[in-house]
């Protein structure tokens, strides 16, 4: 490449001619190219980035829907689904472009903080619901997966046009020229935001109640025996449900004590061997962990959900330690200062001042240790171990989505695949809901 | 009057009362530093028959026969470093280059949508990154390998196979044949860079879109005014600018890499033999935990496994450490990270 020019360029700052020199002469045709070259090279590569996770998330969307068979039709009608299936991808767009306008110009309304929480609840719905109502439709495709793994597409390309709408209508000259022209009210704004998320539930409920196949197995029954038809993954979504719950109370617990800890006692002598051991936790393998909680409970009294649990807890902790500590540190001095200077003591300070302001952070950073453990099955193989009937019961074996993605997956039969995939779209669907959720809430901080 | 003697008993009462919540916050954050040594402990206790009998010639080793009760790990110690330092041979440019199209080249619009999808991939289970690579790119993988094994339609291939075979049943293997496929499964040590090459992706290029975004304008702008181009600017000002928090980034998706475990245990093929091509099968120390901890019914077995835990318990320890050291050495002075 063009190093000698680019010395050049560095040495530059010793003379003032050089600099005149270098604009008179113009970029020479060796550094243009290389700025343009590297320019694309760079866009490439951002795409091979973001493709895998179209990929699976396509792939998914084909594959997974037809084993969970929300709606079942007749198949062999491909041209009856590429009619259907492109009116959907059309009102997918523009129900999600129209949705972000109306959020866009909500937001900007200068409304009140409260229409503005709901706002934004809604504002991140549409995306949500549109997701499921492509589920309805991806029934259709069951043995027509290229075009499933498009409406996949569609699905992550739904959020990133409602952004941008968002953005766009939240420019106050957009916004101006709008709200103008339209001479809309405010509370005619809110029905607008509200109104795609009413018209694509009442389209995902005219289509389950009119074709009567919506076929509820997948969430309410246990596993068929290996390598028979039918059954669901009951067991898993109970213990996935119950088991995260016990992980929370650790995880939330010591996580934010420990926060509370680095950031309102920066001068104790534990402290930084409490930050370095947190950050050490935080960089253990998960596998590692199970190893350790087996040691501590399995080893003695079998196997169960709340050695599970304990695992996923001594995971969270380090994620939501980091993260309140972050949020803590960011509320002003002053603010605590006020707080003292009334006479209060230092704790109802943290309390009841320095922790609610910074709840929203806080609520992010718990959301995303959530998101993270709620996909882990490693530690939870020689933990919980899993179970292929309801278990209401922690003291007792107990099954979870990843555990039974995890065993499905590497099953030799057929429909334990297909349960895999299915079980694999809905915790992806999940965690990504979660970190969506993680998103708003810390946007508003 | 009252006032003077309330005023003392007022704020005794409170340092009193902080003084007992400092202490529960205090009791409650050393949990984390008792799940620390906690952890030491059951994995040194468990790993103890190991260390005993076996001792410094586990690491050495390379028979690892549960039959025999031979352990030897010297096969998923190398598996495990060569996945994690391929896998981040091959992520480090395109995370960089997907955080500089974040944060220097996209538009406002279009940077925060990449941005968060850049985010999901974090968010995506190890599970089903297995999953993906089981179901979806080792089919790819093992059509391209089939060829190798058609003698009609393919006699130059089906030739390399026949000699490469030869080599690898003298325990050698060549530069050419280590890019031979000894199996036409998909599965093994290539799909498991692959699919690790994917999974950390994402932590190298969160870390490095934020400090891009804290190199400050003046440092842009002076470079803009000496004429440079946009590359330039970014090559010469922006990058070495940043370059600690770059470095934390590649080392905390290195710490990842080596610990990942199920996506890798599905996709490796759980062998120790040693690695002859690309496309064999191998193993990691996290994919033998995965695999045989639940199989093993011999303390000694049992114990090894556990042993190699310890093994990356303390390697997540020293990259952690290391993480430190490299971002307080490379940090330029003047930046708070």
């Amino acid at each position: 490449m063009s190093r000698s020019d680019v010395s050049e360029v560095s040495e530059m700052p010793e003379t003032m001619s050089g600099a005149t020199t270098q604009m008179q002469v113009g970029i020479s045709p060796v550094r243009k190219f290389a700025n343009i070259g590297m320019s694309i090279i760079i866009l490439l590569a951002t795409i091979l980035v973001v493709t895998p996770l179209i990929a699976i998330f396509g792939y998914l969307f084909a594959e997974g829907i037809g084993a969970i068979k929300l709606i079942e039709l007749p198949a062999n009608n491909i041209r009856h689904t590429l009619t259907a299936g492109s009116l959907l991808l059309a009102l997918t767009i523009m129900v999600s472009i129209l949705s972000g306008i109306a959020l866009g110009q909500t937001l900007n309304a200068k409304s009140l903080p409260k229409f503005k929480l709901i706002s934004n609840i809604i504002g991140g719905a549409p995306a949500i619901v549109l997701g499921i109502s492509l589920f309805a439709f991806l029934g259709l495709t069951n043995n027509f997966n290229g075009f499933g793994t498009l409406f996949g597409i569609a699905a992550l390309v739904t959020p990133v046009l409602f952004n941008v709408s968002e953005r766009i209508a939240s420019n106050p000259e957009v916004l101006d020229n709008m709200s103008a022209s339209l001479k809309i009210p405010k509370w005619a704004t809110g029905l607008l935001v509200a109104l795609p998320l009413l018209l694509a539930a009442g389209f995902l409920i005219r289509q389950g109640l009119a074709l009567d196949y919506l076929n509820l197995d997948f969430f309410v029954k246990s596993p068929a025996p290996e390598g028979e038809a039918g059954g669901g993954l009951a067991n898993a979504i109970t213990g996935s449900f119950i088991m995260l719950t016990l992980a929370s109370i650790i995880g939330v617990v010591v996580g934010i004590s420990g926060g509370i800890f680095l950031a309102e006692y920066p001068r104790h002598p534990l402290m930084p061997i409490v930050r370095f051991l947190s950050d050490v936790l935080a960089g253990i393998p998960a596998i590692v962990m199970g190893l350790v909680a087996y040691g501590i409970l399995v080893s003695s009294r079998g196997f169960s959900g709340y050695a599970g649990a304990l695992a996923l807890g001594f995971l969270m902790i380090p994620i939501v330690v980091r993260t309140t500590e972050e949020v803590l540190k960011l509320v002003p001095v002053t603010v605590r200062e006020a707080g003292l200077g009334l006479g209060l003591p230092q704790w109802i300070v943290t309390l009841r001042i320095v922790l609610p302001a910074a709840a929203s952070g806080i609520v992010t950073g718990i959301m995303l240790a959530l998101a993270r453990v709620a996909g882990e099955a490693a530690p939870l193989i020689f933990t919980a171990f899993g179970s292929n009937i309801v278990n209401l019961n922690p003291s007792q074996p107990m099954s979870a989505l990843p555990l039974e993605i995890y065993r499905g997956a590497t099953s030799a039969y057929d429909e334990n695949q297909r349960m895999a995939k299915a079980g694999a779209l809905l915790l992806i669907s999940m965690i990504f809901v979660a970190s969506l959720l993680a998103r708003k809430f810390s946007n508003r901080k | 009057m009252s006032d003077a003697s309330k005023k003392p008993a007022n704020s005794m009462m409170s340092s009193g009362s902080d003084r007992i919540f400092e202490y529960i916050i205090l009791a409650l954050a050393s949990i984390i530093v008792l799940i620390f040594f906690v952890s030491l402990y059951e994995l040194g206790k468990e790993s103890w028959p190991t260390l005993q009998k076996i001792g410094f010639n586990f690491f050495v080793t390379r028979d690892w026969n549960p039959v025999e009760n031979e352990y030897g790990a010297i096969s998923m110690i190398i598996g495990t470093i060569v996945t994690s330092l391929a896998a981040l041979a091959l992520s480090v440019p395109l995370a960089i280059a997907s955080a500089l199209f974040i944060a220097e080249y996209a538009p406002k619009w279009l940077a925060d949508p990449i941005g968060y999808l850049v985010e999901l991939l974090a968010a995506v289970p190890s599970v089903v990154y297995g999953l993906w690579a089981l179901f979806v790119i080792a089919p790819v993988l093992n059509k391209w390998q089939t060829t190798f094994f058609d003698a009609e339609n393919y006699p130059d291939r089906f030739q390399l196979f026949l000699d490469c075979s030869k080599l690898w049943a003298e325990n050698q293997t060549s530069f050419q044949c280590f890019f031979v496929p000894s199996s036409a499964s998909g599965r093994g040590l290539a799909l498991a860079i692959i699919i690790l090459t994917v999974m950390i992706l994402p932590y190298t290029a969160s870390v490095a879109r934020d400090v891009i975004k804290l190199v400050p304008q003046d440092q842009r702008e002076a470079m803009y005014a000496l004429g440079a181009t946009k590359w330039e600017v970014i090559s010469r000002a922006i990058l070495p600018y940043a370059r600690a928090g770059i470095m934390g980034g590649v080392i905390l998706a290195l710490g990842r890499a080596l610990g990942e475990t199920l996506a890798v245990a599905m996709v490796i093929g759980d062998s120790q033999d040693t690695i002859k091509s690309i496309w064999a099968s191998a193993s990691t120390m996290a994919s033998v935990i995965a695999n045989q901890f639940g199989d093993a019914q011999e303390e000694l077995h049992r114990s090894s496994v556990v042993t190699l835990g310890f093994v990356l318990f303390f390697i997540s320890v020293i990259v952690n450490m290391l993480a430190r050291f490299v971002i307080q050495r490379l940090t330029p002075k003047g930046i708070k990270l």
